[in-house]
This record gives structure tokens, C-alpha cells and sequence, in this order.
């Protein structure tokens, strides 16, 4: 391994190569922080950019544009509550509270260096234990996806606001949303209305800018600022310890940090997962086993370092049975595996054996990219921070343009706009009644996939339940469901937050 | 019984009917059903249902513990939040009204009238008195937005069928 890093290395250290990672980096921040536009928009953007470039070139710029894309949503997320990607929704939770207490900066900085040191663990395990882990994942059935789908719902405790009743109900309102569409096992049309355009579902993109965007720009034009001051969020503040990370916040979240890293490396490896839950789950894990874990939600720098270990570290993991197995590990990857077929290299097994240089100085322009985009996201977070300057009644109807432009671009499609204004029009009336919008969202993301292989499994076992406690797999993850459940209710109670 | 328990339960009880309908009316006529299934698991209604009967539930719960809140004089849990004025109200119904419009005449007007058009009527839902100045910030960014996503982007908007 060690002389097919030092080929890589070789490889790799070209001027051209370094060129690809930072343009990669930098519009993958740049399209990644405006609220609506995601990672996977920007490389699937870029994708036909890169088909005169050699292939390392291009797979450079592809992954620069996916990593800065994930930081970049965050800078939204904190200092304007709408999250530019999916994988950033768990950091408005906190960032956002931060920001509104005059803490942007320090919001930001805590986003960045948990990024980047979660990203760079996870391209450690994938350069360490790539073939061996996408094998034992490539070993889980319907049974073992759909208990550890059930483990995953559990995060909506952890997200569901002051009523776990209502978040509860929000969450099942997820379930039913993602049923629109074809049946995944026998294809029959469900909730169509006999309009084509739902045979597809409803799409993810306008559901999640609706609900965490487009309601959001709702409020803020419902309220009149009250004074000038008001007009601008508080990103910089007058006490420099507020604009800063000290060592001992960082040391305090490096817990939060490596667990996040842990568990998004570990979703990243199974296929179909992706960032968003990676970053819930790391969330509601963290806040768990805190100390202070009331304070998530009211502005915790540890739900921020948590949230961003866990999307952060998925990227290099979600590699893994690319590169392995030649399965992509989420939508970003199935573009980047396009990529790969254009340049002529078939993703898989055989990658490694006829192709190890190539494959090894990908795994070292991983590392190159944390580092660039730590430098290059220091410098763009000063200028990304003057969006928060913007006054409110000039920058949300930007925003709400920008949602629509969002939602519109990845299918060209007009129903989309419609799939975003509902999805706002309910996100709003989901605030003001008190239910939590983030469960909606993860259990709409989750819901497909757990649905398949519930039913998969109860087909496969003629309808015995038992068959998810007859695998020692699926029965670990329905112990940990259970366990986590039990550590649910009793925070609950402890906090008195049970009264509904 | 103060205004936000009653809020809330008004809310409840709009959701119970809302599954009700899904369950009785939307599951029966909106899922098509292929064949008869042996297993309950192979309908393509079990997940719906299973998902309407979670809500069902956890509804009637939401109700008797606000029941129950209100008959000890508790207050909802949400009685301390922010609520909106009438005027906040109706700006907010108002940027609702522009969102829907917008996106009802996309197709007809296409995207430079529609979009310009809207962010002007968005800025001034809460600034009356400089409409000439917001139709000049609403066409800037038009061009702006426009400019950089169908050339860098390559994001190609309706044009409007008026104008095809």
C-alpha cells in the first residue's frame, strides 16, 4: 500500500491536478452556500466541463466541487437558517441560534474545523479499510437495512422540538409524503392523481427547500424589522471571544467530532444513505451523550461539530463501495461514477488491480482537497458572511428566487416550483403550530428505502416478522433501536418534556 | 380554555380528519391495485396505512393530553411563542398569495416578467413607499440570476407561451 501511495503522490502532485481541486472547491462553496442549490447540483453541473480533462483531473474537480458543496450549505445554514444542502439541515439547529446571538463567526469557524477534520478521517478509512468494510456491507439484506432504517428513525426524538408527540406526527407525515408515486415493488401508481408528473414521487430538492427555505422566507416577510439594528443578523460580534474557537470549545465537541466521524464513514459505506441522515444521526447521538444536552437546539457548538463531523465524513466513505464494489454510495457518486465510464474506468474490484496508481493518487487528492478547502473556506466565510448583511427585506425575496431557481434547475421542471410553494405554504403552518419540520424531512428521506426492504423482508419470510430477529445484524440494530428508545424516554422524563 | 389550547386543539382535530380522509377516501381510491395480495406486506396501501394508522394514533393522543392540560388550566406548551400580529398575518398571506402566483404564470409569462414582477410585489409587501426602486432592484436581479445561471449553469427558464 505504502508504494502505491507514494505512485499516487506522484501522480497527483501536478500543478493541473492542484488547479482542478481549488476551482472544484471553490464553486462547489460558492453554489453549495446559496440556499436551494446543492452539492449534487454543482458536480452533476460540472460533470460535462470535464470530458476533454484527463481523468484525475476531472475526478479532482468533481470531488473538490462535492466537498466544498457540503461545507458551503453550511454557511447558509448558520447565518441564514436555510440550508443550502440536505446534509446541512441538523446544523440550522444550532448554527442559526448562534449566529442570532451574535456568534456567526464562531459558528462558522467550529462548522469548518469539524468539516475538515471529519473529512479528513474518513479519507483515512477509506485509504485503510476500503475492500474489506464495502465486502461486509455488500453482505446486508432487506432484513439488516431495514432495522438499521428503524435505528435511524429514532434520531426524530432527538429533532422533534418541545412535543415529541408532534414531532412524532411529523415524522409519519414523512412517511406518507415519500408513498406518492410508483410502488417500489410492484411499480402501481399511489396518491398520482392522475398527474405524470408524481409518478416519479415528489422530489426531494423543492420538498426540502420548501420546507426549510421557502417557509422561512414566509416568516421573515410576515415580520417588520423594528429597528436598524434589527435589519442585520448578528454574524460578527464586539467580544472578539465570541469570533473565535477557543482550544477548549474545540476539545469539548472532539468527542462530538470523532463519533460524527465514525457514524458518517459508517453510513457513507452503505449505499443509498447519504449526508443528511449521516448528520441527524451524529446529531442525536451527540446530544445523547452530552452533558449539557438541553442545550442542543439553543445554540450548542457541539450539535454544530456533531452535525458537520457526520455529513462531512460520508464523503470519502460514500467512495468506498464506488471504488470497491463499483455501487455508488449516494447521487453524488452515481454522477462522479458517470464520470468514470465516460474516462473509460469501470468503478469495481478490478479498478484496484489494473489501475492501484491511479486509484491511490485519487485517495491522496482527497487529502489535498480537505486541506484546500480549509484555506479556501476561510477565506470565502468573510465574504460569505456579508449575505448576512444583506437587510432582510431586500435578501428574502432574493432568497425566495433563488429557491425557485433551486428547485426549478435540477429537472427543469415547473411542478417543482409547485412541490416547493406547497411545501413552504406547509412548513409554515408547521411552525406555528409547533411541529418540528426536520422530522418530516428525514423520515421522507428515509421512508423509500425502509419501505422496500421491509416489505422485501416480509416477503422473503412469507409475513414473519420474525426474520428481522433471527439475523444477528438486523437484531444488533434492533437492540441499539431499543436501547436508544429507552434512552429517549428517560431524557424525557428527566427534563420534563414529557407533558405532551 | 385560553386561545392557543384552543388553537391547538382546532389544529388536532383538523389533523384527525385529515387522516381520517386519507385512510377512508385517498388510500382506497388513490392506490392502484394490481392484483389481490396473499400477504398484507405485498399491497402497495401497507405502508400508507401504516403510516396514516402512526398518525391516527399519536393524534388522538395529542388530543387527550391537551384535554388534559386544559382541564388542570394549563397552558398549551407553545403559549409562550411569538405570535403574529393581524397586519404580520396578512403580509405573510400575502407573500403566499405572490408565491402561488408566481408559479401559476411561469408557464404563460415566463421568467423575466413573472420573476421581476414578483420580487418587486415581494419588496413591496413591506415597503410601500419606493415601488420605482423596487422595480429596478426586481428587474437587476432578474438580469443577474438570469445571466448566471443559463450561461454558467446552463439552466434554460420558460420564455412564456405568450411569447412562443
Amino acid at each position: 500500500m505504502i508504494e502505491n501511495l507514494a505512485t499516487g503522490l506522484e501522480i497527483i502532485w501536478t500543478l493541473e491536478h492542484v488547479i482542478a481541486i481549488v476551482v472544484g472547491s471553490l464553486l462547489g462553496l460558492v453554489v453549495g452556500s446559496i440556499p436551494g442549490l446543492t452539492a449534487t447540483m454543482a458536480v452533476a453541473l460540472i460533470l460535462p466541463l470535464t470530458f476533454d480533462m484527463d481523468f484525475v483531473t476531472s475526478i479532482m474537480l468533481l470531488v473538490g466541487a462535492y466537498k466544498g458543496g457540503i461545507f458551503g450549505g453550511s454557511i447558509t445554514a448558520i447565518l441564514l437558517n436555510t440550508p443550502g444542502t440536505p446534509a446541512s439541515a441538523a446544523t440550522v439547529l444550532d448554527g442559526y441560534t448562534l449566529t442570532k446571538q451574535g456568534k456567526g463567526v464562531k459558528a462558522l469557524k467550529m462548522a469548518k474545523y469539524s468539516s475538515c477534520l471529519a473529512d479528513l478521517i474518513s479519507d483515512l478509512i477509506l485509504i485503510a479499510i476500503a475492500a474489506p468494510l464495502a465486502s461486509i456491507a455488500l453482505r446486508f439484506g432487506p432484513p439488516e437495512i431495514a432495522m438499521l432504517i428503524l435505528f435511524s428513525l429514532t434520531i426524530i426524538a432527538g429533532v422533534a422540538g418541545k412535543s415529541i408527540i408532534k414531532g412524532l406526527i411529523s415524522g409519519a407525515l414523512g412517511l406518507l409524503l415519500a408513498t406518492v408515486g410508483l410502488d417500489p415493488i410492484l411499480t402501481t401508481r399511489r396518491f398520482v392523481f392522475d398527474q405524470p408528473n408524481l409518478d416519479s414521487g415528489l422530489s426531494l430538492i423543492p420538498v426540502l427547500i420548501g420546507l426549510f427555505a421557502l417557509s422561512e422566507v414566509f416568516l421573515q416577510l410576515g415580520r417588520k424589522s423594528k429597528s436598524a439594528a434589527d435589519e442585520f443578523a448578528m454574524v460578527h460580534s464586539s467580544n472578539p471571544a465570541d469570533n473565535r474557537v477557543s482550544w477548549s470549545e474545540f476539545k469539548a465537541s472532539l468527542k462530538s467530532i470523532l463519533r460524527g466521524a465514525g457514524i458518517g464513514a459508517g453510513i457513507g459505506i452503505i449505499p443509498g444513505i447519504g449526508t443528511g441522515i449521516a448528520s441527524f444521526m451524529s446529531y442525536g447521538q451527540a446530544k445523547r451523550a452530552s452533558k449539557d444536552p438541553v442545550a442542543f437546539g439553543e445554540g450548542s457548538l457541539e450539535g454544530i461539530a456533531a452535525s458537520e463531523a457526520g455529513n462531512s465524513a460520508v464523503v470519502g466513505a460514500t467512495f468506498i463501495p464506488l471504488l470497491t464494489l463499483g455501487i455508488p454510495g449516494d447521487i453524488i457518486t452515481a454522477v462522479i461514477m458517470g464520470a468514470f465510464l465516460i474516462q473509460g474506468f469501470i468503478p469495481g474490484p478490478l479498478l484496484f488491480k489494473d489501475h492501484a496508481d491511479i486509484i491511490y493518487a485519487i485517495f491522496i487528492g482527497f487529502i489535498i482537497c480537505d486541506l484546500v478547502y480549509f484555506i479556501i473556506g476561510s477565506l470565502f466565510m468573510k465574504y460569505a458572511a456579508y449575505l448576512s448583511k444583506v437587510p432582510r427585506k431586500t435578501l428574502f425575496p432574493i432568497v425566495f428566487v433563488f429557491c425557485v431557481v433551486g428547485s426549478y434547475a435540477i429537472h427543469h421542471s415547473l411542478f417543482d416550483i409547485g412541490i416547493l410553494v406547497a411545501f413552504g405554504i406547509l412548513g409554515y403552518y408547521m411552525i406555528r403550530f409547533g411541529f418540528a419540520t426536520a422530522p418530516l424531512l428525514i423520515a421522507f428521506i428515509l421512508s423509500p428505502i425502509g419501505e422496500s426492504a421491509v416489505r422485501q423482508s416480509l416477503l422473503m419470510s412469507s409475513g414473519s416478522p420474525l426474520i428481522f430477529f433471527t439475523r444477528p445484524v438486523a437484531l444488533f440494530f434492533f437492540l441499539l433501536t431499543v436501547v436508544s428508545v429507552i434512552g429517549i424516554v428517560r431524557g424525557h422524563y428527566k427534563r420534563g418534556k414529557t407533558k405532551t | 380554555m385560553n386561545r392557543s389550547m384552543i388553537q391547538e386543539l382546532v389544529v388536532a382535530g383538523c389533523l384527525l380528519v385529515g387522516t381520517l380522509v386519507v385512510l377512508f377516501i385517498l388510500i382506497p381510491t388513490q392506490i392502484e391495485q394490481a392484483a389481490q395480495y396473499d400477504l398484507a406486506s405485498l399491497s402497495p396501501a401497507f405502508f400508507p396505512e401504516l403510516a396514516a394508522l402512526i398518525i391516527l394514533g399519536l393524534t388522538v393522543v395529542l388530543i387527550i393530553s391537551h384535554v388534559n392540560r386544559a382541564r388542570k388550566g394549563l397552558p398549551s406548551i407553545h403559549a409562550d411563542e411569538e405570535s403574529l400580529s393581524g397586519r404580520e398575518e396578512l403580509r405573510v398571506a400575502g407573500a403566499m398569495l405572490i408565491s402561488i402566483a408566481y408559479y401559476l404564470s411561469l408557464d404563460y409569462l415566463g421568467f423575466w416578467i413573472v420573476n421581476t414582477a414578483g420580487v418587486a410585489a415581494l419588496f413591496t409587501l413591506q415597503d410601500r413607499s419606493r415601488i420605482g426602486r423596487h422595480l429596478i432592484v426586481a428587474l437587476v436581479t432578474t438580469v443577474l440570476i438570469y445571466a448566471f445561471f443559463h450561461y454558467v449553469m446552463r439552466v434554460h427558464f420558460p420564455i412564456g407561451v405568450i411569447f412562443e
